[in-house]
């Protein structure tokens, strides 16, 4: 009896400033206000609420029937609780209906786990305050900043107390398996192992409004058959996106609220069927078999490795310079520096400095606020040269 | 003394130094009672009335057939001026003679607006159209002289660098004024051995068809003389100046930065201003002294590929790339901060950033290949290839502050001689070998 397990990414990062090198030492104000503030509206409007009064209505609908997970990011949070309110208070709704699991991860959507582990523990801490805050839920399940994971990260993950870890279903990794069982990660005692089903997933992330993909248009009954078609030979069907593709990457003209409004009733028409949120879906399956990650994988670029974060060497620089600074920052106790240590370690700054071409550099073109990777790369370090001095400044006190 | 200057930047347009000089020439020109007009590619209309120089555009001029018909006669005869240390006696034969006297062909026709053949237009600046603009620059420039000409009698054409000498060459030969070539970069000091002959060969025939060359250090007199064959008694050597009476304001440096160490590079970032040589001294200076900032201002074909090493190097938290400075206050706000400047030119004709650092208090340091150095023998120099010196320099500077300032000092008072009415006079001598009323 096959599960589908839809699991959304919700983020937003704090998007900087242009900082000029006069700017240093003068001026420690770095985001920019109002490009977070339009960008937050502008997908609360398009994505965010339709989205889940959608959700609201499946849930009721299938009374129970169709459940989901989401992981959200503190940054995310932060800026709904500063721009968009409602659209918190409609998460809250969502968790309502017992429905819906929230997963944990790194709170500002850093990759601590691979530079620091300390620090990586902090965050993930005090994301797991905030679930319980705003939700009322422990979460049992993890999955790191963009799903990068390795095995010493799932070790980590079992240490903190999750009973479960999610990971992109990379290719050289499953090898001849499937992503469609629940798995043990390797080195690891009880916790299990889900694998993104990266082919279905893109499908609705990626592929759903191109034209020149042989499965256009995408309609919920061809897809529900193809979910229908892994029956034998799995036991759970994870499907894990950017809750950002509903609404925003794909836009509604594209007809993606009407596949989703119609998709959990196709899935459902054959009565093997049914929805479950991860943890849900781990404690009910078996993990048939131990996958052996002794390196990094995510969900990023067609690598599915670290390069869409670290590859170049701008990249690394900053990473190292970044850092460079853990040591004093988690010593100092100012409210104002420790906010800006936290923002200043998301990924997406990283992101933007990729400099690869073709495919996946268009991806990473339009979500960077930079004209160029170069640009990105001399912005943040303009920013990391004054929080450095800053931090120097309060060490010497 | 009435000068007809041809020119393809002047301010507030400026791409480099090439502007500035003008701008001090003209006006030390001036101030000596020359009657000077500068001619430019294009300009806005608001600049004529601002400037104290008489500025004209060479857009929107009218070019008549006769104009043009003979501007083709001076380019076709050029290449039988190859052989001009030939003697040639014309004989009477059916045979095509190897000279002509192009000056008869002006006649009244050619400034007859009737008979209007073309009007150009410019933008000016370094585009990629560039090699068409001095093209047809050469025609209206040609054009505009004529009629300056006309109206009140010249004495000289004074053309600064190659975009101007094709036009100056052929003004001087419709209107027989001497021309007066100003040679302020060559292309060996842009891009070393491996430059565009098409450009070298405009450098070459324009310095060869002017009757005198000024040439703004011993160095790129050497160039001249070397490297283009011109005859060595045909070539000045004038200085540039600085503007001493520049009202520079004092900035503050921001406390949070009051202790650091700031070592500026602000130039094109090209081959010719040798930024890698800085990259390279910055990286060991900071093996040493790890807070040290490094700061690479300016634009240019080489950006990235610094960028790329400076983050190789792993120093992108100490070394940074603010951009192009935009307005004399970012570019003075530069200096000010800089507890030393450096200008690592591969080859620098003469340099003027480094006097404005002067003026701004920075010490510098500057390569041995760089022309001003010339008429700064306190400054401290170093060859631009040498990184490790560079570097030990470097660091000798931002460890001896005292020593640092002493080098100031003196140059500052060096640059107190270096002014433009100075670099006139030497420009006046330069004409006098050409005109004789000067």
């Amino acid at each position: 009896m096959p599960s589908v397990c839809f699991y959304f990414q919700v983020h937003q990062p704090y998007r900087l400033r242009q900082y000029r090198f006069f700017d240093i030492g003068v001026d420690n104000d770095y985001e920019d206000v109002e490009k977070n503030r339009s960008t937050m509206r502008k997908v609360a409007e398009k994505c965010y609420l339709p989205m889940n009064a959608l959700l609201l209505e499946l849930i009721e609908r299938h009374q129970g029937h169709f459940r989901l997970s989401f992981s959200m990011t503190g940054s995310f949070i932060d800026q709904c609780v500063e721009y968009a309110p409602e659209v918190l208070e409609s998460f809250k709704a969502l968790a309502k209906t017992g429905c819906v699991e929230f997963l944990d991860e790194t709170d500002n959507h850093s990759l601590a786990a691979i530079f620091n582990e300390d620090e990586f523990r902090a965050q993930v801490g005090a994301h797991r305050t905030r679930m319980e805050e705003l939700f009322g839920q422990k979460p049992r399940a993890f999955r790191n900043t963009e799903l990068v994971y390795s095995n010493s990260i799932a070790r980590m993950a079992e240490d903190m107390g999750y009973d479960v870890i999610l990971a992109e279903g990379v290719d050289n990794v499953l090898d001849w398996r499937t992503p469609d069982f629940v798995y043990h990660p390797e080195g690891c005692g009880n916790i299990r192992l889900m694998l993104k089903n990266y082919k279905l997933s893109d499908d609705i992330a990626f592929r759903f409004s191109d034209h020149s993909w042989e499965g256009y248009p995408l309609m919920a009954e061809t897809f529900a058959q193809w979910l229908h078609n892994v029956k034998g030979n799995g036991d759970v069907i994870n499907l894990f996106m950017d809750y950002e593709t509903f609404g925003e990457h794909q836009w509604a003209d594209t007809g993606i609220f009407d596949f989703m409004r119609a998709l959990p009733g196709k899935v459902l028409e054959d009565p093997e069927f049914d929805f479950l949120t991860v943890s849900e879906a781990a404690d009910r399956y078996p993990a048939r078999g131990w996958i052996d990650v002794p390196y990094y994988t995510s969900w990023a670029d067609a690598e599915r490795d670290l390069s869409a974060w670290i590859s170049n060497d701008m990249q690394k620089d900053a990473f190292r310079a970044l850092y460079e600074c853990q040591i004093l920052a988690s010593q100092i106790d100012d409210p104002e520096l420790r906010e800006d240590w936290q923002r200043l370690q998301c990924s997406d700054h990283f992101y933007y400095m990729c400099s690869k071409s073709a495919g996946d550099g268009d991806v990473h073109k339009y979500f960077s606020p930079y004209k160029t990777p170069a640009d990105a790369y001399v912005n943040f370090m303009n920013v990391l040269a004054d929080f450095r001095l800053r931090l120097l400044a309060k060490a010497g006190q | 003394m009435r000068v007809l200057m041809l020119g393809w930047e002047f301010p507030p347009h400026i791409s480099g130094g090439l502007g500035t000089a003008c701008l001090g020439i003209t006006q030390g020109l001036t101030e000596k009672g020359v009657d000077l007009t500068f001619i430019l590619p294009s300009m806005k209309a608001e600049e004529a009335g601002q400037s104290e120089t008489k500025l004209r555009s060479a857009s929107g001029v009218p070019i008549s057939h006769a104009l043009k018909k003979a501007v083709e006669q001076v380019r076709h005869q050029q290449h039988h001026d190859e052989f001009t240390d030939l003697l040639m006696r014309p004989v009477n034969a059916r045979l095509h003679p190897y000279g002509y006297d192009y000056s008869k062909s002006i006649d009244a026709a050619m400034f007859n607006e009737d008979e209007i053949a073309e009007i150009s237009h410019f933008h000016g600046g370094y585009k990629e159209d560039l090699m068409d603009e001095v093209y047809r620059f050469s025609t209206a420039a040609a054009a505009v002289i004529l009629e300056e000409n006309a109206k009140k009698k010249a004495d000289v054409i004074h053309a600064h660098d190659w975009m101007t000498y094709p036009a100056a060459t052929i003004a001087s030969r419709l209107s027989g004024l001497p021309f007066v070539a100003h040679l302020h970069a060559t292309e060996f000091d842009r891009c070393g051995d491996h430059g565009w002959d098409v450009i070298y060969g405009i450098e070459r025939d324009g310095l060869h068809a002017a009757d005198h060359v000024i040439a703004v250090s011993e160095r790129t007199k050497r160039i001249a003389v070397e490297r283009y064959g011109v005859p060595e008694h045909k070539v000045s050597v004038v200085y540039n100046g600085a503007f001493l009476n520049e009202n520079i304001p004092t900035f503050e440096i921001p406390e949070a930065i009051r202790n650091e160490k700031r070592v500026l590079f602000m130039a094109r970032i090209t081959f010719q201003k040798g930024p890698e040589y800085f990259v390279e001294a910055a990286r060991l200076v900071l093996n040493e002294m790890p807070n040290t900032r490094f700061i690479m201002a300016g634009n240019g074909d080489l950006l990235p590929r610094m960028m790329k090493r400076v983050a190789e190097l792993r120093m992108g938290s100490q070394f940074h790339f603010p951009g192009f400075m935009r307005g004399k206050e970012e570019v003075y706000r530069m200096y000010s901060m800089a507890d030393l400047f450096v200008m690592p030119s591969v080859s620098e004709p003469f340099g003027i950033a480094p006097l404005e650092a002067l003026q701004c208090g920075a010490p510098i340091l500057i390569s041995k290949q760089s022309g001003c150095a010339e008429v700064l023998p306190a400054a401290l120099t170093v060859d631009y290839w040498d990184v490790r010196r560079m570097a030990d320099r470097i660091m000798d500077c931002l460890n001896y502050p005292v020593m640092a300032q002493e080098s100031l000092r003196q140059c500052q008072a060096d640059l107190q001689l270096l002014t433009w009415d100075r670099a006139a006079d030497g420009i006046l001598n330069a004409y006098s070998h050409v005109c004789p009323n000067a």
